[in-house]
């Protein structure tokens, strides 16, 4: 059984929302600053798959630990050397939301540098790159699909395992709840923080080492995915990471088989408005439900349908 | 390493060239000074106003001539420009005064327009805190532009459109001097307009409600206005700018319109140079404008010794900059000066005159 490429496109975009959102709210629940450098951890991870394919001719899945890595360490540099600094100094929030914006800008220099570089020595492909050849296909369907998740799979259970049944995890939520109170009780605040970081990015080279698979690369991938990202987290209640799961699922989904779903009605027009969905839905949930997800009230909702007869 | 000669030629020419983009800049910095330097408000959506402009430009005086003087009828405007708009010229150039009419007409419906944006963008801007805002306001910018970028009847869509010449009447030597004379004077006016409206009373108002709103509102400043003005205010300016990159380059394409250039690079500015003080953001625009046309300029001196697109410096060394002025000179390069208080003797003067008045 052969796949519409549109629902590959749809069920890879939600997961690769869900992924990158629940790292850019790992972030947002330590630093409280909306990190619009996220997009950049993703282009980081789609370019070391496509250079895996361009100049190794090899599995971009070998090299999965290195997206990890590297967009982990980036992202730790960020908070390390540009955020915590600021924060310190008292910079307030909309500086340290500019500093994040300006992270993206040095990232995507260096992206490009390399890119170009890359281009000239090698005379490879650097630009709107298509690596969809380069994945596995099992039962006709592509690997990136499955992969993608059971990826989402593992990182939603291993972090709900890890940030409720063990020790390091009370602590990492005590941190983020009260860091002065987690510091008092002897927990390594500045630790917990830097691990958190160092995940959000490493979950953001995994989504773009899969990105890669599917959707053409180029230097602003990462940045053209990001208001998807952002809604997703926006609708997750930007502060609850399993709300970034839903979120991430939700929006990514939509934001794809949406336009689809209106074009076989005869809008076909409408295909090339499809980056506006998550901008849209993230407007609407700001100005009418900020607090997203978390602020639908389950048990409210069950007791008042349980009442009425 | 090759010596590079400039000629006097060559810097009349760069210089002549820095101008339009230098008073743009400075024109959409210096509103995003208004809304964030001296009342607060985190405006990521610069370029929602800037694309406004920029869009009435591309789309109003071409399809008006050609409407008025029924050129190419019944032929559809954005896919047959390139037929159409010499036509326009040749009508502007026969009527240097309905040029010049039109081209008022123009400015002052971008100013409009980029008004109408702000009063769009007050909406949420009176609701969410500081970074809901920004998002917010992020993400309206980048649906202009999606939508300018896919919806033809705007400015031609993917393909964009041409601007009519407003200057064909000038001699042909002339032109590049006509145009950058009217962008400075453009410039100039929404320059002393700011610095006017900042240093007068209601400038103040704006400084006190930015550091504390419940207070200003105790004293009986309606903070919702002060806020809906600005950005009002602002979102013309910043049209204005929009308006002058359209005249400039005389074509309109949305795709050239993008969330780093016309609101990230615009922030920088404002913050290197210094947030709430004018010549301080003036400052931070002119270096950040040059040091990208000396970059451009240089390319080919430069490109033999290094190994990619000498270009990619340009968010490097921006991106940089910015860090390094935010952790060690926070206030930027010229800092905010307090509000300039009378002295005793001016004010005893002062109150002299008052009675003298009475008696």
């Amino acid at each position: 059984m052969a796949l519409e490429p549109t629902v590959v496109s749809a069920v890879l975009s939600g997961s690769l929302a869900a992924l990158a959102s629940v790292g850019l709210t790992l972030t947002y629940l330590t630093t409280k600053v909306p990190n619009f450098a996220h997009g950049s951890f993703l282009t980081i991870g789609a370019y070391i798959s496509v250079y895996a394919v361009q100049l190794n001719r090899q599995n971009p899945y070998i090299y999965a630990w290195l997206a990890f890595v590297v967009a982990g360490i980036v992202a730790v540099a960020q908070y390390r050397l540009v955020l915590r600094p600021l924060i310190s100094r008292g910079t307030p929030i909309v500086g340290q939301m500019v500093a994040t914006v300006t992270v993206s800008i040095f990232i995507f220099g260096i992206i490009s540098i390399i890119a170009d570089w890359a281009n000239r020595v090698y005379k490879v492909q650097t630009s709107f790159v298509f690596i969809r050849h380069a994945d596995f296909v099992f039962e006709e369907i592509p690997g990136v699909m499955i992969s993608s998740i059971a990826l989402l799979a593992t990182v939603s259970l291993g972090l709900y395992v890890a940030l409720h049944k063990t020790r390091f995890g009370t602590a990492m939520r005590a941190a983020i709840e009260n860091p002065s109170l987690a510091g008092v009780v002897g927990i390594n605040v500045n630790t917990v923080y830097t691990l958190s970081w160092f995940l959000s990015g490493g979950f953001g080279g995994l989504a773009g080492l899969l990105f890669a698979l599917w959707f053409p690369v180029t230097t602003t991938s990462g940045d053209e995915f990001l208001p998807t990202i952002f809604a997703s987290s926006v609708l997750g209640g930007l502060g609850s990471i399993f709300g970034a799961f839903a979120g991430g699922l939700v929006v990514g989904v939509s934001s794809v088989s949406l336009p689809f779903a209106l074009a076989s009605f005869g809008l076909v027009e409408i295909i090339q408005f499809r980056p506006i969905i998550p901008l849209v839905i993230m407007v609407i949930i700001l100005l009418t439900m900020p607090e997203g997800l978390t602020s639908i009230n389950m048990r409210n909702i069950l007791r008042r349908w349980r009442r009425s007869p | 390493m090759a010596k590079i000669a400039v000629t006097p030629d060559q810097l009349i020419v760069f210089t002549l060239d820095l101008i339009p983009w230098i008073a743009a800049f400075v024109a959409i910095t210096l509103s995003l000074n208004l809304e964030y330097g001296f009342l607060g408000i985190p405006n990521f959506g610069k370029v929602l106003a800037v694309t406004g402009g920029a869009f009435v430009v591309g789309s109003l005086p071409g399809q008006l001539i050609a409407w008025l003087f029924g050129l190419g009828s019944g032929l559809d405007y954005f896919d047959n420009h390139a037929q159409i708009i010499p036509g326009v010229n040749g009508v502007l150039a026969r009527d240097p005064l309905l040029a010049i009419v039109l081209l008022l007409f123009t400015l002052v419906v971008a100013a409009l327009v980029g008004g109408l944006l702000g009063f769009v963008s007050s909406y949420p801007a009176l609701r969410l805190r500081e970074e809901y805002l920004g998002m917010t306001l992020l993400a309206m910018g980048e649906v202009l532009i999606i939508v300018g970028n896919n919806f033809k009847p705007i400015v031609g869509g993917t393909l964009g459109v041409f601007v009519p010449s407003f200057f064909s009447w000038v001699p042909h030597g002339l032109r590049p001097y006509a145009i950058t004379g009217l962008i400075g004077a453009v410039a100039l006016a929404s320059l002393l307009f700011v610095y006017r409206v900042t240093r007068s009373p209601w400038g103040r108002v704006l400084r006190a409600v930015r550091d504390d709103e419940v207070l200003a509102a105790s004293l009986g400043k309606d903070v919702v206005n002060y806020r809906r003005n600005v950005l009002i205010i602002a979102g013309a300016i910043a049209a204005l700018g929009g308006a002058m990159l359209a005249l400039n380059s005389g074509a309109v394409n949305a795709r050239n319109f993008s969330r780093v250039n016309h609101t990230f690079i615009p922030w920088v500015m404002v913050i290197v140079g210094g947030a709430a003080n004018n010549l301080g953001v003036v400052i931070g625009t002119v270096f950040f404008v040059v040091m990208q046309r000396v970059v451009d300029v240089f390319k080919p001196d430069l490109q033999p010794y290094v190994p990619f697109d000498v270009v990619w410096l340009n968010p490097i060394l921006l991106s940089l900059s910015l860090i390094f002025v935010m952790m060690y000179w926070p206030n930027g390069i010229v800092r905010e000066r307090p509000t300039r208080t009378l002295t005793r003797e001016e004010l005893d003067a002062l109150i002299e005159k008052k009675r003298m008045q009475k008696s």
